[in-house]
């Protein structure tokens, strides 16, 4: 990781005579704090770790880092499951005993290389945490990217409105890490993803610039850009202003908790539902060893024998949701569900879904470290793909619980583990390889909502074609042409990234060319020399 | 060691060797999910990681592995409020709490030793840069951590002392009414600590008349108003020596009645906030029972000693504590912060005796949530003419200006505030809302609302407010938008240091601020919770 000295000093008195000295932080105890997210994806300590509070002053960080050639890893909350925050400044894992991925039986990135890039700036974007405006009646608020999801609906329910998309995490997820990853919710089942809540952005490029992509009309002209942006893991640029659609209360709620003796009733059940032409504003489930550990944080009341829970959402108006309720009842049945109950009331309503949001918390009651998966399989195949990470959990000799976004197929199993066992990464690694192939062989995606970041990047390869990523990779360059946002994630190495694959063959970096090495459409092979393909996945791949 | 190669980017602040001695499987539970950050107040007022739990946790992690520690690990560890609202939010459980007390040991041993690497003055920049990172202006002197233990332990030992600490009090509020203390604070000394109003004199409590609690009635607060002695200082400062052997004679009477209860004193409450005292007396009366006070020997808990890592001095107070109140009559505490540290005398000292003794504290709501559920009203459900009476604080009648001249239609809207100590420490919040509920036929003019910030710290932590000003002033500034927005023209804490925290700000917005047993003992004792019937 050579950084010359004196390279890192002018770019630290750059940096500091934008921001105050107290914003710009060096100290080693502190840099090591932004050398991760809640993953177990641990990157590299940062050069150094940036706090903005203004737009203007994102702009002119990020315009710094452009002048130095000096990559940089925009970071909201920190609560990212797959190491998208977390900067790196070569392919590889470095410290490979907490990432998975050195254990794998491919090789992330051809390690002799030499890759003489700086370790990232880390800039953070919590102290932008304003809300900006909030339009009542046409409903949009602008934010900086710093307001914690949950935050915000707190801030407009007094209008009887909130923020729809609903991570686990909503009470610490920043929008700003939600619009990078383009995260999903319990709710996103009704309402839709982050993409579809965020009408226009104010981003700052990769260079520097500010540009506004998206505006508030409701059928913008142009390319659209936003779209691109929303989920593109901070490699486009970094959001600093955010115009989210806020979302009416509904009149009326009412939440069922279905409980089953067999796992694969649950899951027919979910199946059953939507087939019955209802879509419920948030479908979930979890398995007994789920069960037992929320049961544990939040008494909650729920039933530690039961094989599997639904918790069922609808929302509407009051006359519908009877109506609604008997159709799930009548479809649950029909499953052999063992009892239905109905929240009494709001406050037991919550106590439901904080059992259900803590659960990847309260994990770590039954061993000290947990791998969060995230994949997306076809609701119709969900009883056999869970059948398949049970077989390969207990295979590897690894605890799995599984709480997930049933009605949307998100499946969310959960490895736990201790991590001083020796040998025990290997095996976590070898089950998650295992379970993302499985679900990509029953025509699923890589990840539902977590993103790409540092741990599915070498999957990608499996996703899809040399042609899909080259396309991608190419619009990565249009809005980075020198690679300095978040290197290294995302497109696996190899694929294109400008000054990798210049370096990879004896060139210098490519710095402002823009230039995307070629890449053959036609080519049939994978592109990411990576990962080995074992098995095909279709076209188009099921979404 | 990573340090060398990183000590060329500036700001580094030379490092001592250290053990922390923590345990790998409580610092291993934290998965770092970050559900804490949200419940944390540091990290609210500066938004960065190492002022969260989260951060917090991970670097005790690298300090416990590499047994080396830099000054600013010290300042991060020292700028924890240790309010526990991230034991709260915490899914996996983390022993946060034991975790931090335990790492302040560690530093507070390594002071003493003297094994602290000087150089500090070639880090003139570093003290700067970020003590108080809440505060936008920086300014006056930065206090190194060495200065802060001494000053810490000085005044610490001053609790200790009853006598003392009043005179202290004394002398400070005579200062303060001279204009001594503003001047002082002009020219930059505690520039940015917010000093309540210190009463000079205070009125004492009611001693025991006898173990019985028969004769209390409609008219108990006169019966007990012949056995009120006012005091002057001198007064007070013999009344530990008669209260000490009055709890000789008490106890051996408290077999005699279930209904008898100690009530905790402490140092700063009793030193400052006497009418709480007697409001408590005047409540616990109100459903039965008979106070018995404690001797000097309960003049401190101990808690502020601990939370500084001050372990030994804790363990003496609490030894001496626990045999100022033998016996097992209830003891109820009407301070939060006090209440925890009593309660967890058990994992302190780590004794069957320390155990039952802290089976045996209450928070006083809880007691009386108790009580009132159990039917035993008494005054407190009843009607509350209890004539003239002077149970009510001084203090609650010159503030009664926020709900006077209300009539009962319209009703006072109280929020209560939820001291960490009472929410997360003893997890007894609900009992304040329990007691003020179930007296509705009492305060039938109140109308209880819940603050949105989730209990979210005020910023007062025991001596937080002294040895971090800037950063305590921003978490109150959260705490009062807070109680701003609920519309509340009256908030209720159980806990002095709340109180006193937020005391001066709220009056600016005309709020008054009280203990919630204060609105209690005035119904009883013939007011409205405003002043004078």
């Amino acid at each position: 990781m050579g950084s010359d000295p004196k390279k890192l000093d002018l770019l630290l008195s750059d940096l500091r005579s934008i921001l105050e000295a107290d914003r710009v932080r060096t100290d080693y105890l502190e840099r090591a704090l932004y050398s991760k997210d809640a993953s177990l994806y641990s990157g590299e300590d940062p050069t150094a770790v940036c706090f903005p509070e203004t737009t203007q002053e994102l702009a002119d960080v990020v315009r710094i880092c452009s002048e130095h050639n000096w990559p940089f890893v925009a970071r909201g909350s920190g609560t990212g499951l797959a190491g998208g925050a977390a900067p790196l400044s070569q392919p590889s894992v470095p410290n490979a005993d907490s990432g998975q991925k050195a254990a794998t039986d491919t090789p992330i990135a051809d390690t002799t290389t030499s890759y003489n890039s700086p370790v990232p700036v880390v800039i953070t974007t919590t102290k932008m945490n304003q809300i900006l405006s909030v339009d009542g009646p046409n409903r949009i608020a602008w934010v900086q990217p710093g307001v914690l999801n949950l935050d915000l609906t707190r801030h407009v329910s007094h209008l009887g409105l909130h923020y729809a998309p609903d991570p686990s995490s909503q009470q610490v997820c920043s929008i700003g890490g939600n619009v990078a990853t383009n995260s999903g919710g319990p709710h996103c089942l009704a309402y839709g993803v982050t993409s579809a809540h965020v009408i226009a952005l104010k981003v700052v490029l990769p260079d520097g610039s500010i540009a506004t992509l998206g505006n508030e009309s409701p059928e913008p002209t142009g390319y659209d850009l936003r779209g691109a942006f929303v989920g593109s893991e901070g490699t486009l640029g970094i959001a600093a202003e955010i115009a989210v659609r806020l979302t009416p209360n509904p009149p009326a709620i009412k939440t069922l908790l279905a409980v089953f003796d067999s796992v694969s009733d649950g899951a027919a059940t979910v199946s059953g539902i939507i087939a019955a032409g209802l879509v419920p504003s948030a479908l979930e489930m979890m398995d007994n060893a789920a069960i037992g550990i929320v049961e544990a944080f939040t008494q909650a009341g729920l039933p530690t024998d039961a094989a599997a829970v639904l918790l069922v959402e609808l929302d509407g108006l009051p006359e519908g949701l009877a109506q609604d309720e008997q159709l799930i009842r009548q479809v649950a049945a029909s499953h052999s569900v063992r009892e239905i109950r109905t929240a009494a009331d709001a406050q037991e309503r919550e106590l439901f879904w904080k059992a259900r949001k803590s659960a990847f918390g309260a994990v770590s009651r039954l061993a000290p470290d947990y791998y969060l998966h995230d994949t997306v399989v076809p609701r119709t195949r969900l009883v056999e793909v869970l059948d398949a990470v049970y077989e390969i959990a207990n295979r590897h000799g690894l605890k799995v619980c599984n709480v997930f976004h049933a009605g949307d197929g998100n499946l969310h199993p959960l490895l736990s583990f201790d991590s001083r066992q020796d040998g025990v990464l290997a095996r976590v690694a070898l089950a998650a390889d295992e379970i993302v192939r499985a679900s990509l062989a029953a025509g699923g995606v890589l990840s539902g909502e977590h993103g790409i970041g540092m741990e599915k990047r070498d999957y990608m390869g499996l996703m899809f074609t040399a042609a899909d990523l080259a396309a991608q990779d190419k619009l990565r360059s249009c809005f980075d042409q020198k690679s300095l946002a978040n290197p290294f994630k995302v497109i696996p190495s190899g694929s294109g990234c400008g000054d990798v694959s210049a370096l990879s063959s004896g060139g210098k970096t490519t710095s402002g060319s823009g230039e995307v090495p070629a890449l053959n459409s036609e080519d049939a092979t994978p592109l990411s020399p990576t990962v080995a393909i074992n098995k095909p996945v279709p076209e188009g791949a099921w979404i | 060691m990573p340090k060398a190669d990183h000590s060329a980017a500036a700001g580094e602040s030379p490092t001592f060797a250290i053990d922390l001695k923590l345990d790998d499987t409580q610092l291993a539970s934290c998965i770092a999910c970050g559900l804490c950050l949200p419940h944390c107040p540091t990290y609210r007022v500066t938004n960065e990681e190492y002022a969260s739990p989260r951060g917090r946790l991970a670097l005790m992690s690298a300090v416990n592995q590499s047994a080396s520690a830099s000054q600013s690990f010290v300042e991060h560890m020292e700028m924890c409020v240790l309010c526990l609202g991230c034991e709260t939010a915490c899914p996996a459980g983390v022993p946060f709490g034991q975790l931090m007390e335990q790492t302040r040991e560690a530093l507070v041993d390594i002071k003493r030793q003297g094994q602290r690497r000087k150089g500090r003055a070639g880090r003139k920049g570093k003290g700067r840069r970020r003590k108080e990172p809440a505060g936008r202006k920086r300014q006056g002197r930065r206090r190194g951590a060495g200065q802060a233990g001494r000053w810490q332990q000085w005044s610490f030992r001053l609790l200790a002392h009853p006598r003392l600490l009043r005179l202290s009090f004394v002398l400070l509020g005579v200062a303060q009414r001279l204009g001594i203390v503003r001047l002082a604070q002009r020219i930059g000394i505690a520039s940015h600590v917010k000093l309540p109003k210190i009463p000079l004199w205070q009125r004492s409590l009611r001693r025991a008349k006898s173990a019985h609690a028969g004769d209390r009635g409609a008219g108990h607060g006169q019966v007990v108003q012949g056995d009120t002695r006012e005091q002057t200082v001198q007064g007070q400062e013999a009344r530990g020596e008669a209260a000490s052997k009055e709890s000789e004679t008490a106890s051996e009477e408290m077999a005699l009645t279930a209904e008898t209860v100690w009530l905790f004193t402490g140092c700063v409450m009793d030193a400052m906030m006497r009418h709480v005292h007697l409001a408590a007396q005047t409540a616990v009366e109100a459903v039965g029972g008979q106070v018995v006070l404690p001797g000097a020997g309960a003049s401190c808990c101990g808690a502020l000693h601990r939370h500084a890592g001050l372990r030994s001095q804790a363990e003496k107070l609490a030894f001496r504590t626990m045999s100022a109140m033998p016996g097992s009559a209830p003891i109820l505490v009407d301070s939060a912060g006090c209440g925890a540290a009593l309660k967890d005398y058990g994992s302190l000292l780590a004794t069957q005796e320390a155990e039952a003794f802290s089976a045996r504290v209450q928070d006083i709501h809880e007691w009386l949530a108790t009580k009132l559920a159990d039917g035993q009203a008494g005054n407190l459900g009843g009607n509350g003419q209890g004539g003239a009476g002077r149970a009510g604080s001084q203090e609650a009648a010159r503030q009664g200006g926020a709900g006077r001249g209300k009539t009962e239609k319209n009703s006072t809207k109280v929020a209560v505030l939820d001291p960490c100590h009472l929410r997360h420490a003893q997890k007894t919040h609900q009992s304040v809302r329990q007691v003020l509920q179930t007296s509705q036929t009492l305060l039938p003019h109140i109308e209880l609302v819940e603050l949105d910030d989730e209990g979210l710290c005020c910023g007062a932590g025991g001596a937080y407010s002294l040895t971090h000003p800037e950063t305590a002033a921003a978490i109150g500034q959260r705490k009062q938008e807070a109680i701003l927005r609920s519309g509340a023209q009256v908030v209720v804490a159980a806990n002095p240091g709340c109180l006193l925290h937020l005391q001066e700000d709220l009056q600016s917005h005309k709020i008054r601020i009280c203990h919630p047993i204060e609105l209690l003992s005035q119904k009883v004792a013939g007011r409205t919770y405003a002043g004078r019937t």
